[in-house]
């Protein structure tokens, strides 16, 4: 019977958890031979300041000496905006809610959901569009505030490697995380 | 057995409530490097976030006043300061970004510390905020540090 619950509250935990990253590409963009390519990202719509900074961080650890990172309109402008944080209740929650968190069954799920426009700033010609949401559960262990920052987490993952892969092709794999102690 | 379940349950509400401590620092090494007195230094906000606005700014303003190396311009500066601050339940983050006179990126930083908001350990709000203040400063002298190592070093600076 334990092992029984055990398998069916593993599998509410990772059915309730997905991740969707859709490319729709729309031109090709080469960076100038020698001069490097100048790169702006700009957020707009539901974002913490902390999420914009972090993801800027990862692009430009990614480029390296490959791009800069500029602020405003670079040669290839990344646009990028965030639907507010969706919470979905699960049925569950609203039958037996007590019971079912207590053994840890998910209660529900937060979705994060963006779009991303790359664009030629010189001549304004869209490169690609992206879209992508990541979708995390939440119950009685995994409280709310706590999966909104994984959610934020999978995105930033998601942004930056593909931000870096697209100015950068050879450095794929190369936003990794660059945290540190205070 | 009984005990350990006890424990690893207690464990489970007590651990996510201790001390959080992080930085990503990503700094630009060919920028930021210029200590001399009278580095021009602007506040303002950059392009690429949603919120345009801070209320950081005035003490942003004050620790570049305090810093010995910066002297705060309104306009036609060599390089520009913005600090955030997002406070919220899931975590307390402290943003500062550098940038050049041509919107060269040259920090980005992020600082996550529970002393900013330290709600927990009962900690009132303006202890938080004295935390913030100083991690501030500390930021600021990570990207333009203060002279006066090199004067103790060498000597020949503050000759």
């Amino acid at each position: 019977m334990k092992t029984v619950t055990a398998i069916l509250v593993a599998g509410l935990f990772f059915a309730g958890c997905a991740s969707h990253f859709g490319q729709h590409p729309l031109g090709a963009w080469r960076a100038g031979p020698g001069v490097p390519a100048r790169v702006s990202i700009a957020c707009n719509g539901h974002v913490p300041d902390w999420f914009v900074h972090r993801l800027l961080g990862a692009a430009a650890h990614g480029f390296g000496d490959k791009a800069l990172l500029v602020d405003g309109s670079g040669d290839l402008h990344f646009a990028i905006t965030f639907e507010p944080l969706a919470r979905d209740f699960t049925p569950m929650f609203f039958v037996v809610p007590m019971a079912t968190a207590f053994f840890g069954c998910p209660q529900g799920g937060i979705t994060g959901e963006y779009s991303v426009r790359v664009s030629e700033t010189a001549s304004g010609r869209i490169i690609a569009v992206w879209e992508g949401r990541e979708t995390r559960v939440f119950g009685l262990y995994r409280l709310i505030p706590r999966v909104e920052r994984d959610v934020h987490e999978a995105m930033l993952a998601v942004l930056s490697a593909k931000i870096v892969e697209a100015v950068v092709p050879s450095a794929t794999g190369r936003a990794e995380d660059f945290s540190r102690d205070p | 057995m009984r005990a350990l379940c006890a424990m690893l349950i207690v464990l489970l509400f007590v651990l996510p409530a201790c001390q959080v401590q992080q930085a990503w620092v990503w700094k630009d090494e060919s920028g930021g490097k210029d200590v001399a007195r009278g580095v021009r230094v602007g506040i303002a906000p950059p392009a690429f976030l949603a919120r345009q606005t801070s209320a950081w700014e005035p003490v942003l303003a004050e620790v570049v006043q305090k810093h010995p190396g910066l002297v705060h311009l309104e306009k036609n500066a060599d390089w520009y300061l913005w600090a955030s601050v997002d406070v919220g339940s899931g975590g307390s983050f402290l943003n500062l970004s550098v940038r050049d006179a041509r919107g060269r990126l040259v920090a980005v930083m992020t600082r996550e510390s529970s002393d900013f908001a330290d709600r927990q350990t009962g900690r009132a709000l303006p202890e938080g905020a004295v935390a913030m203040v100083q991690a501030l400063g500390m930021m600021v002298r990570e990207v333009f540090p203060e002279a006066q190592g090199a004067t103790n070093q060498g000597g020949e600076a503050g000759r």
